[in-house]
This record gives C-alpha cells, structure tokens and sequence, in this order.
C-alpha cells in the first residue's frame, strides 16, 4: 500500500519538479527525486515507508509551492536552458 | 498555548489547500511579475550566466525560501517580546532554528549564539576572546590565509598591544603543525585557523589542531563558514571552542550566521556589540526570526543532504579538472589535491592573464581570488603565502562547484575555459617563447 502510494508520489514529485522555471533549481529537484526513489525502492520496513511517504508528500508540497513562487518573479533564461519551461 | 499551535497548524493547511490552485492560475496569466531595476549596464539582459562562484555565495534552496516565508509576511513577531502570542510563535521558530544548527555540528543549541554572518562571528570570537582574558593572555596565534576579516581583527588587537603571531603555510596551504606548536606561548589566549580556505580550498588538519590546543588549555577557534554543511563537522571530537558559521555560503540567506561558543569548558567572550543583553549577553539586538528559520532549515537539509551533495560535487571536481588538464598544459592547482574540500578549485594557467581569461569568459560567473578582495588587483594574499609567484598569483581563476550545478554547467566551463585559454595564450609571445624550448627565467630583459 505504502510502496504503491511512493510510487504515485515518485511520479508526481518529478512532473512537478519539472515545472521550476529556474534551472538549477529544476536539474537540482529532479536529480534528488531519482536518488531518493532508487535509494528508498528496497525498503521493507512498513513503518520507514510510511515515513517515506509522509515526507515525500510534504516534499511535493514544498515544490509545488516553490514552482508557484519561482514562477512570479521568474528573471532571464539561463544560457543553457535551450528549452525554457513557460 | 499548544491549542493556540494545533488551530494555527488547521488554519495554515485549510488556506494553503484552498488558495494554491489560485495562485498557480495566476503564475500562468503572467500578472504583476516583479522585476529588478538592473542598473549595472554591461550585463547581457537576456542571460544568465552558469554560476561558478560556490564560495563567493550560494543560491538559497527553495526549500529554504519555503520555510522562510511566513516569517516574512504574517508572523511578524519580536522573538524577544514575551508577552504574546506573536512574540512566542517567533521564539518557537527561533529555537528550533538553534536545535537544527547545533545537531549539525554536534553541539548543545545553547551554545550557539546568532551574528550577521561569518564577518561578525570571526570579529567577536577573535577579539572576544582575546580582550576577555586580556589581563594575563596577550598572544593570538592566527595563519597567513585566514579570510580578512580575521586578519583585520588581529591588526586591531596588534594596535591595542596583543602580540600576534601569523602562521606561515605551506605551499600546499597547509599549515605546519611543527610551527604551530612552537609558536605557542605560556600567554597564548587563542588559536584561529580556518578549516578549509574559501580561495584555494585547502582543509586544515583541524582535530590534530584542537587536540594541541586542548592540551595546551589555548581556546581553539576555526572560521568554518566554507566547511560546515559540506563536510562532517563534529566541535566535541575536533576539539573547537569557537566556530563561525555563514548561512549564505551554505544555501541559506544572506545576512545570517553564528558562532558556537562552547560551554564546556567554558569559553567566556567579550561582546563586541552590547545593549539590551541578547544571545546570553554576547550579542545584542532583535534576532531576525526569518533568516534564523532560513539558516536553521538550510543546516538541516545540509545533514540531510550531506551524502548527495557531496558525492555530486566530487564527481563534478573530479569531471572538470580531468577535462582541463586532459587538453592543457601549464596547469597548476592550487592548494593541495588530497586535502581539501572539492568544490573549491583554483587553477593557474601559465601565460594567461587572469582578469582576461575571466572577461573573455563572460557566460561564465567565475572569481579569480575572493569576492571581498576583488576590486583590488593586487594578487591574491593566500597565493602569495603559498609561495606562488606574482605571475602565477595573477593568472588564477577559481571554481566553484556546489549542489545546484551541474554536469551540463561542468562540460560547459570547461570547453570555454580551455578555448579561451588556447586563444590568450596564442597571443602571447611568452608562450610562443616557451613552447620554442627559450627558458624565461634566463633572458635578460633591457628597458626601453
């Protein structure tokens, strides 16, 4: 049930990591994102899931809110983002 | 007062749930985008160049900003006033904030005290302590490299009457543990070394330090601004009785640090700036709950974070300085190879003028020394205390590398870096020289 729901929240957690308009910032989220998942893919321990999950669903709050705020005061592309997200 | 916390909390979650679908509606609609006033004119207005400046400052993570925010709108409160609820909430935050920091670098949260930054931290520790025990102590043992405002700190103590000894260091930037234990004397107050240098990124054998500091019962303090955060830092097993740490050089805000002042055995300071007694008497003034939030989430995503960072910055090192030295010669790093922290490179390039390599490499965001002595064009103090040449001082160029760069950025700076150093030194006659097999160290040159 946990891994099932970090699963969705994987899914989530990147699409919305995506939508950082600073590059960095992007780059940065979705790298960690992909570590966190294959880190916690293994786990076996029902009560750690659930942690996981807890926090992961935090986490994606987090971005969501900073894609909002990054989004308002966005500034000028950064030289290698050839595709800027709008 | 916790039913006080838990409708807050309710409130918090119904408003953001509700009004966050609002908000993104109108990040898309483009309304009321803020924008800065650029006033410097030989920016380039439509891009941003890859930032490669790690020490001179560090981007604030968003999840940091994220922490922040409510500090900066709604909870307005004076952590000092003790009479309310807006005061009490800030306390709350401020705390916590000091719980975070200490267990970062293992120490008691009352031992941390809050400064504006690392500048702040080095003047109260250095002339803290050394005004402190004044009376009987007169001695202060610092290195050639320490940042200036430690230096500075020293030359002011000097003009009062202590006596100061400047290491010297090796030529790899390392100080000589040797030299370090002659120089101490039966009146030695403090010793202050930094732990890893913010220009050529050398790390300091700071426990065997504390350890001789501690036998010799001398206060050990270290600047840590460029160490805490990237790499373990633990004040009871390295022996530090003071530490400075800087929020913006760890992804925090900027205007922001702290000094650990340990407890036991007590360091005893002399505040540098007095009033209505905050920070146990060693620092007064309101304590700026929204930056304290901001250092304290930034410390505790650096010991979350702590394995990722800096494995991505070591392999990112490593990608760039193989890169380098793979297409150029006359390539010398600064600082040691083995000891020091990665993400601090410093590189001389032979023949190459550094602030020309720098202005040719404009889509680049690099430093050749430190951001607070860059105007100057003298050549870089902790160069020459290396014993590196003028000539080779001036044509260094520093790197930095933290969390947020990445490896596009890495292969990026590299390709530029080694095809604007191709085409300086095709312009130089000296290099022409050089790669003719002429020894320059033998002509004798005649003026005109």
């Amino acid at each position: 049930m946990a891994r099932n729901q970090l699963a969705k929240l994987y899914k989530q957690l990147l699409e919305e990591s995506a939508k950082f308009s600073d590059y960095n910032f992007r780059c940065h989220s979705v790298r960690r994102m992909k570590y966190c998942y294959e880190k916690h893919l293994n786990e076996t321990s029902d009560e750690k899931l659930e942690a996981i999950v807890t926090k992961a669903a935090k986490d994606l709050q987090v971005i969501q809110r900073q894609v909002v705020v990054g989004r308002l005061y966005a500034v000028e592309h950064h030289i290698l983002d050839r595709e800027p997200t709008t | 007062m916790q039913s006080f916390h838990k409708c807050t909390k309710l409130v918090t979650q119904c408003v953001s749930s509700f009004t966050l679908p609002v908000v993104r509606e109108m990040a898309q609609k483009s309304v009321a985008r803020a924008t800065i006033d650029k006033g410097h004119s030989s920016w380039d207005e439509n891009i941003r160049p890859v930032y490669m400046d790690a020490q001179a400052t560090t981007p604030m993570d968003p999840r940091v900003l994220d922490k922040m925010l409510p500090y900066l709108g709604s909870y307005y409160g004076n952590p000092h006033s003790r009479t309310h609820a807006y005061g009490w909430q800030a306390e709350d935050a401020v705390e916590k904030a000091r719980k975070q920091i200490a267990d970062l670098v293992h120490a008691d949260p009352r031992e941390i005290i809050f400064t504006s930054g690392a500048t702040e931290s080095n003047n109260l520790a250095v002339k803290g302590v050394a005004r402190f025990y004044g009376g009987k102590k007169r001695h202060v043992i610092t290195s050639q490299i320490e940042h200036k405002c430690v230096l500075d700190s020293c030359r002011a103590l000097e003009n009062d009457g202590f006596d100061i000894t400047y290491l010297p260091v090796q030529k790899n930037g390392m100080v000589c543990l040797d030299e370090l234990d002659k120089a101490f004397r039966p009146d030695t107050s403090l010793v202050s070394i930094m732990f890893v240098n913010n220009e050529i990124g050398v790390k300091q054998r700071v426990s065997e330090i504390g350890s001789m500091c501690r036998e010799r019962k001398v206060f050990f303090h270290t600047d840590a601004a460029q160490a805490v955060g990237k790499i373990p830092v633990d004040v009871n097993e390295m022996k530090i009785d003071l530490m400075s740490v800087s929020g913006h050089k760890i992804y925090g805000p900027k205007g922001i640090g702290c000094l650990f002042v340990r407890r036991k055995p007590r360091v005893r300071v002399e505040p540098i700036i007095n009033g209505g007694g905050q920070e146990r008497g060693l620092r007064s003034g309101t304590l700026p709950t929204p930056l304290i939030v901001g250092l304290g989430a930034a410390c505790e995503l650096c010991g979350e974070d702590m394995e990722f960072d800096s494995k991505h910055v070591e392999m990112l090192s490593k990608r760039l300085i193989d890169k380098i030295t793979a297409s150029l010669g006359g390539v010398t790093r600064n600082g040691d190879a083995v000891h020091t922290y990665p993400g601090c490179i410093n590189l001389s390039f032979s023949h190459v003028e550094g602030e020309s390599l720098l202005m040719a490499l404009r889509e680049l965001a690099l430093s050749s020394g430190s951001a607070c002595t860059s105007a100057s064009l003298e050549p870089s103090y902790v160069l020459r205390a290396t014993g590196s040449d003028d000539v080779l001082a001036h044509s260094s160029i520093r790197f930095g590398i933290g969390r947020f760069t990445t490896v596009e950025e890495i292969d990026y700076t590299a390709e530029h870096v080694i095809d604007q150093v191709n085409k300086l030194r095709d312009l130089s006659p000296l290099w022409e020289m050089e790669q003719e097999g002429i020894d320059l160290s033998k002509i004798e040159w005649t003026q005109h």
